[in-house]
């Protein structure tokens, strides 16, 4: 049977997303896995950077793509497969497209019974699951819109938003009224520092409508915990793939001993982004008299204003929670190849490793891992201390096999430090620097220097 | 309404429960009493302030006026009101909301013998209640904002707007923690797992006790389970075997989850659904689910509300074997049954004065029940102590009391110096009780290595219902802190979590309640010393505290989100698990 002889990586820097292109060559041929391809955020020295990646894709696989992963459906994993970067990836060819069970187009559909089909644990709640996941991606656009109709900003904005960027707790709040730079300027919801934490997470949570649909244009497998990827392993002879996530929502109460959920889990945190834009006909009380910003009597203003920031404060929350609940969809793999294993987690926070973490076997499987691709590029929640403690390879620089580690990242754009939610964490990022051979996009300093290739394993010759 | 009111108390109309509870077609309301007061446009008030301003689509809504004529139900507020102007006219929510947290202070003052002050910096008076907030399907207390925000939303079919104002548990739960908030400051900072679960339990409870206390609310629940009779017809009375403590807790309890407020699921009201049907085990509390702060607090409420069930029935039975018919008239078992819970919410409330300034947990919290009780009325007549006992053991809670009697707290056996004190002062002077505290530190057990101060100074006067005279205590708060760098912690023998870096500064709190009774005699010092050298428990307790607060995260980075009651209710809507100690 054909095995690989070596494994290839090469890591592009996107901005802030993910880029990852895996080559197992064999003897005779090669085959070529992209893991996720987007960005939310270019590099500043980026360029037409999309464009630029998908051709040096196009040129490092010799035109032909065996299989895409998309991990899960935020943009900074699959917006390049929208726009002109799809035409160059669709002319490879793409022989499959892996994907997480939630993007299954039957589970995505306004279906009342339960598919009859083979996925395991597939049934009327999982679908009722996907679609309010979608449904939640309606709160972004809402969100996004929501920062559009702000009025434009004046420069005279003092900065901080309620709670953010400021580390204060809460009894530290003067009660006799908040500070200027607590609250946003009159007229407004959202200070600067708030509506750019708003827009990023916003964006990158809007429904990818058409990187999507292109992906499921293609021949798809759909895979969840324990799923055998028949596809995948076919096309990858000789490499062993297991899949430890996401779990299924049967599997997830095993572990939790949760309630029944609700059945459209998200349907609340939805209704928090039913804005009704001033002056819109359709208000509560449509007959009710209501005062003019000018008529507000003056003992109801302060409150007004701290309302209003309250509502900020809100939003924030509602798009990290859509946030959080997408990136736990992301499909965990890993290869074995050339006895070498490499993880690649996508963006799965503890929620999605949980299941895979709770079993000894897996824990075992994962124990000896010699590249990990860094889960949700760095971020506080998404490298399970369970998973780190658990790594064998990890260690100081003259450890032999020292575990390999990549990270897609970019500072200042997500989190804050002060609140020690920072992306990517810097206490995640010190251990990567001093126990694995780390690498990271943002080391890519020059403006042509948007890729950096590695071999990651080898066979030893005989 | 017109002109001034007459009196002590004013008479308003509520929604019952909420608007989603309707009898023979009509949604079932009451008439509560309030403090009467000169009321501004808002309603506002000399402690409630509604602001009618929605975030969402930026509107004010004109306050309610009583003085305006335009308003023919405002002529009559306690009158009926149709069920028109109850959904549709934003000014009866503002007065639905002006009642239950003015009927809910009430209460509290009712309970504790006092004024009770909202627990904002500023020290203000008026809390300022938005019925309206957001579209949200939350509502919440917001300390900040000194504020009770309520959130609206579309019903699950889209037909109609769901308003948590209208809803009477929830308005009674938020108050509760602005209340709460401004007996017990600490109660919101992190400790045990009990004290992070207390907040929502105890404001449950009293949302739950307030609700039962409306006789009108708890016959409903009795119709709809039993039947009304139809239109002109006469309901049948109760017979012995529909007032057992098994039919009881099938009809009001259950009733109450099945047939109240299901519009409220989403948020968190379909977790009080769960805890009122939780089954008594003694192990639940040590399960890692129940580690969860909003799952834990159903367990408070489960114990509370079993015993509330187990006392009614008894007076029920007490009912019906005295007489020779063997029924009970629904209209008097109702009203029973509103008696009973009215009984029980003073004596939950009134137990806040005996608790600890700090790191309260459930076992305290039933001694402090029990101890305030027995203070007020010595014979158990109803019985509620001897359920709560009982009740409590079977979720495994024991009280905590180091030789009192039947779970009370016991009087201290130190002596006192009284001599350099002045009582008369000690009733209102923090200083004065500082002066007291200081020369009496070895006594209450307070360390030296300890910053010491006084939280509050509280004196009260409550009136015993068997003898008619009244009971006049001053609570104090005396808070003590140290904060020492982890790797000093072992001198004090109190073990730092593994994985803590030495110089991570952690801070120790302690102190006591001290109850000073009529001629200023200490009655009771309640609390747990900040260190202890001589009773390892102190210290071993220390140590559970810092190990529970490490594995929730709480030293690892900025866990103030936890702590706005918006986030707990969202988390608990969500039934969302903690996992700090996975994270970096």
């Amino acid at each position: 049977m054909d095995k690989p002889v070596s494994v290839r990586l090469w890591s592009y820097r996107v901005g802030f997303g993910d880029c990852f292109l895996l080559r197992f060559a064999y003897r005779r041929f090669n085959r070529h896995v992209l893991i996720d391809f987007g960005t939310t955020k270019a590099d500043a020295r980026g360029g037409n950077q999309m464009k630029e990646i998908a051709e040096h894709i196009a040129r490092t696989c010799n035109g032909k793509l065996d299989a895409i992963v998309a991990t899960h459906r935020h943009r900074d994993h699959i917006s390049g497969f929208a726009g002109r970067s799809w035409k160059i990836i669709r002319d490879l060819s793409p022989g499959l497209v892996v994907l997480p069970w939630t993007e299954h187009p039957d589970a995505a559909i306004n279906a009342r019974e339960a598919p009859d089909d083979a996925h395991e644990g597939f049934d009327l709640s999982s679908r009722r699951h996907v679609r309010s996941l979608f449904r939640m991606q309606e709160v972004a656009r809402a969100v996004c819109e929501a920062l559009r109709a702000e009025p434009p900003d004046d420069g005279l904005d003092a900065v901080g938003g309620p709670g953010e960027g400021d580390s204060r707790t809460e009894r530290d709040w003067p009660g006799t009224g908040p500070r200027r730079s607590e609250l946003p300027a009159t007229g407004r919801f959202f200070s600067p520092a708030l509506r750019k934490q708003l827009q990023f997470m916003g964006e990158d949570n809007l429904a990818n409508a058409e990187a999507v649909k292109n992906l499921l244009s293609l021949p798809c497998e759909f895979v969840q915990f324990g799923s055998k990827a028949q596809q995948l392993t076919k096309l990858l002879p000789g490499v062993k793939v297991h899949v430890l996530g996401p779990p299924t929502l049967v599997q997830n109460q095993e572990i939790s001993r949760q309630r029944p959920k609700d059945p459209d889990e998200f349907w609340h945190l939805v209704q928090l982004a039913t804005e009704r834009p001033a002056g819109a006909a359709k208000t509560l009380f449509p007959g009710a008299r209501v005062l003019s910003h000018e008529a507000q009597p003056p003992e109801t203003r302060w409150f007004i204003k701290r309302l209003n920031a309250e509502r900020g404060y809100q939003l924030l929350e509602l798009v990290r929670s859509l946030d959080k609940v997408l990136n736990n969809t992301s499909v965990i793999l890993l290869f074995e190849a050339c006895d070498k294993k490499l993880l690649f987690p996508g963006d799965a926070q503890i929620e999605n490793w949980r299941y895979a973490l709770c079993q000894k076997r897996i824990k075992k499987l994962l124990a000896d891992v010699d590249v990990y691709k860094v889960g949700h590029h760095g971020s506080l929640n998404a490298t399970p201390k369970t998973l780190w403690n658990g790594f064998i390879r990890k260690g100081s620089g003259k450890k032999p096999r020292r575990l390999k580690t990549f990270m897609s990242t970019l500072e200042n754009l997500h989190g804050e430090s002060v609140r020690e939610t920072e992306v990517p964490r810097q206490k995640l990022v010190h251990a990567l620097r001093t126990q694995s051979d780390l690498f990271s996009t943002q080391s890519l300093r020059r403006k042509e220097d948007f890729v950096k290739e590695f071999r990651l394993a080898a066979l030893k010759s005989r | 309404m017109r002109g001034r009111p007459v009196g002590r108390m004013r008479k308003l109309r509520i929604v019952a429960q909420d608007p989603s509870v309707r009898l023979r077609g009509r949604i079932l309301t009451a008439e509560v009493d309030v403090p009467a007061e000169e009321l501004g446009p808002g309603p506002r008030g000399y402690r409630v302030h509604v602001i009618d301003y929605d975030a969402s689509s930026r509107t004010l809504y004109a306050p309610l006026d009583y003085q305006d004529p335009s308003k023919d139900w405002t002529n009559e507020p306690g009158g009926e009101v149709p069920d028109d102007i109850i959904l549709n006219d934003p000014g009866f929510h503002a007065q639905n909301v002006y009642a239950l947290v003015m009927r809910t202070l009430a209460r509290f003052e009712f309970a504790l013998g006092r004024r009770v002050s909202w627990g904002f910096r500023s020290s203000g008076h008026q809390i300022k209640v938005a019925p309206h907030a957001f579209s949200d399907v939350n509502a919440f207390y917001s300390r900040r904002d000194e504020a009770l925000l309520f959130g609206h939303f579309p019903s699950r079919d889209g037909s109609r707007t769901v308003f948590t104002c209208l809803s009477h548990d929830i308005v009674v739960h938020e108050t509760t923690h602005a209340l709460l908030d401004g007996l017990r400051t600490r109660y919101m900072e992190p400790s045990s797992p009990d004290q992070a679960a207390f907040h929502e339990g105890f404001a449950d409870v009293v949302a739950l006790l307030s609700v039962f206390s409306l006789p009108e609310v708890v016959q409903a629940l009795m119709d709809l389970k039993f039947g009304d009779g139809g239109e002109g017809g006469t309901a049948r009375p109760l017979s012995a075997r529909d007032i057992t403590f098994d039919e009881l807790q099938k009809s009001v309890l259950t009733g109450l989850g099945k047939e109240f407020g299901r519009e409220m699921d989403a948020i968190g009201r379909s977790a009080l659904r769960h805890s009122v049907g939780l089954a008594p085990d003694a192990k639940l509390l040590q399960t890692p689910a129940y580690q969860e702060p909003h799952r834990r607090g159903e367990v408070l409420v489960a114990a509370i509300m079993r015993a509330f069930i187990k006392v009614w029935a008894e007076r029920l039975e007490a009912l019906v074997f005295d007489t020779s018919a063997k029924v009970v008239d629904r209209v008097r078992a109702a009203e029973e049954g509103a008696r009973a819970a009215d009984y029980l919410l003073t004596m939950v409330i009134r137990a806040l004065d005996y608790c600890p300034p700090v790191h309260l947990v459930f076992g305290a919290y039933l001694s402090a029940m029990l101890t305030a009780d027995y203070e007020i009325r010595p014979t158990d007549t109803y019985r509620f102590r001897h359920h709560l006992l009982d009740s409590f053991k079977k979720f495994g809670i024991l009280p905590t009391t180091r030789g009192g009697a039947q779970g009370r707290w016991a009087p201290p056996k130190l002596r006192f110096n009284y001599e350099r004190s002045r009582f008369e002062s000690m009733q209102r002077d923090p200083d004065e009780v500082f002066r007291f505290v200081w020369e009496n530190r070895r006594a209450l057990g307070l360390a030296d290595e300890g910053y010491t101060r006084i939280l509050s100074v509280r004196p009260c006067i409550r009136v015993a219902p068997e003898d008619g005279f009244p009971l006049r205590e001053t609570v104090v708060e005396v808070l003590q802190q140290v904060t020492l760098p982890a790797g000093e912690l072992g001198s004090y023998e109190i073990e730092a979590p593994v994985g803590m870096q030495v110089d991570q500064p952690v801070m120790l709190i302690g102190g006591a309640t001290v109850i000073f009774g009529e001629y200023g005699q200490v009655k009771y010092v309640i609390g747990d010393r900040v260190l202890d050298a001589p009773r390892e428990e102190v210290q071993k307790k220390q140590s559970e505290r810092l190990k529970s607060l490490w594995e929730r995260g709480h030293f690892q980075r900025d866990t103030r989100d936890v702590h706005r009651f918006a986030s707990i209710h969202r988390l608990r809507g969500l039934d969302a698990m903690t996992v700090a100690q996975e994270e970096w």
